[in-house]
């Protein structure tokens, strides 16, 4: 399995500011580790340790050494809570929404199809205004 | 690997479609592929690769659950490869839905079927299931006349023999139930032979009607007036009847001459062989 964790391991895990983006739901820059499976572009079933770099309710992003097209289906699964728990055994379905290469790994932004939302206990909670 | 899928001669003969895989959240749709003329055979062999990297990554207890979602995803992955089909929520009503189990090798199919035959046309909603990996499917008819029948992937690889020979064959057998269930249709016990002709009356033309009455004697009507000209002599009668029967079995002889499906119980895969003689 490979692991792309370890540049990604670093700063602002916990801190859960939103970032701006033209979306409606805001997205959180929450590391969380998550394990990868799915079916690669050549065919191959892959499973891949890698951390998000930003959640929201329904999506998230990531990086992986697979290289997967638009519109893939992968299977998510939580490794830790950012509390350190060990993560939900369940996976949830992901459709990969954009990919774009970087260096030697591709960035992925991916949209759940199941209602679960994975990283519940991570995105803060805000009070209705 | 994409989906490939057959062209179809008749852009009818298509519609939306479902497939919906045992475990995955979401239901891949098609606007139009989803007749099982197009979509069968091609989701066949996809779940047949499909199911054969369930089976060979379900090692043990506790990767099965993986393997599964594996396999769904990699079915679910060729679909979406081809523009055609797309993610939909599930609980739609679709014309033809497909179910795969993966984990069990099994596929369902709920469909419907229109066949036409002899001037008399009918839909039939069919449900189509079997284990994958044996190739042997059961079609069964839903509806006022239950009927099953058998099929083998082979057959099912013939074009277009779900919308020609197995509605044809569903329509044969129905044919058949109405005649059990109805018998007055068949066995003519409420129906009374007769004739309608046209005779030259001094530059006038009559239509007449022969009606067959009790025993062997036959009555001439005015068709338009009904008023009666008198009863056949007994020689003329079995004249007539002699010409009835001629016509009756040159009728029959050329009705099972057009309709091979309906002279007796051909297989289905008897029939397909005939329709690729031909």
């Amino acid at each position: 399995m490979a692991d792309n964790t370890k540049s990604e391991l670093r700063g602002a895990a916990g801190t859960a500011e939103p970032h701006s983006n033209q979306r409606r739901e805001r997205r959180y820059p929450l590391l969380i580790p998550i394990e990868v499976s799915g079916i690669g572009k050549d065919g191959r079933p892959f499973h891949e340790n890698t951390v998000t770099s930003d959640v929201s309710e329904r999506g998230c992003r990531f990086g992986l050494s697979t290289e997967l097209e638009k519109d893939s289906i992968v299977a998510i699964r939580v490794l830790r809570t950012l509390a350190g728990a060990p993560g939900d055994s369940r996976m949830v379905m992901f459709q990969i929404i954009h990919a774009r290469q970087e260096r030697n790994s591709w960035i992925l932004g991916a949209w759940t199809l199941q209602p679960e939302v994975l990283w519940c206990a991570d995105i803060p909670h805000e009070a209705p205004s | 690997m994409a989906i490939t899928l057959p062209k179809l001669n008749q852009q009818g003969q298509s519609g939306p479609g479902g497939v919906e895989i045992a475990g995955f959240p979401q239901v891949v749709h098609t606007r139009s592929f989803g007749h099982p003329d197009v979509l069968f055979i091609p989701l066949i062999n996809e779940a047949r690769a499909a199911i054969s990297l369930c089976q060979r990554l379900a090692a043990d207890e506790s990767t099965r659950e993986q393997a599964a979602a594996m396999s769904g995803i990699q079915l679910v992955s060729g679909l979406l490869r081809d523009p055609s089909f797309a993610l939909s929520v599930r609980g739609l009503q679709e014309e033809h839905y497909y179910y795969l189990d993966l984990a069990a090798g099994t596929i369902r199919v709920q469909t419907r079927l229109y066949a036409e035959v002899s001037r008399r046309t009918s839909m039939f909603k069919v449900e189509i299931t079997g284990r994958i990996p044996e190739g042997i499917y059961t079609v069964c008819t839903i509806g006022d006349f239950p009927s099953t029948y058998q099929f083998d992937e082979d057959c099912a690889r013939h074009a277009l023999f779900f919308s020609t020979v197995l509605a044809e064959e569903c329509l044969r057998v129905r044919v058949q139930q109405e005649r059990t269930v109805h018998p007055d249709l068949s066995s003519h016990s409420e129906w009374t032979p007769e004739v309608r002709l046209t005779v030259d009356q001094a530059n006038k033309r009559v239509p007449v009607i022969l009606k067959k009455g009790p025993g062997d004697h036959w009555e001439l009507l005015d068709e338009q007036l009904r008023p009666r000209f008198g009863t056949l002599s007994l020689d003329a009668a079995h004249h007539l009847q002699l010409l009835l029967t001629t016509v009756s079995n040159m009728v029959e002889e050329a009705t099972l001459s057009r309709q091979p499906g309906l002279e007796g119980s051909l297989s289905l895969a008897s029939a397909v062989k005939d329709r690729s003689k031909s």
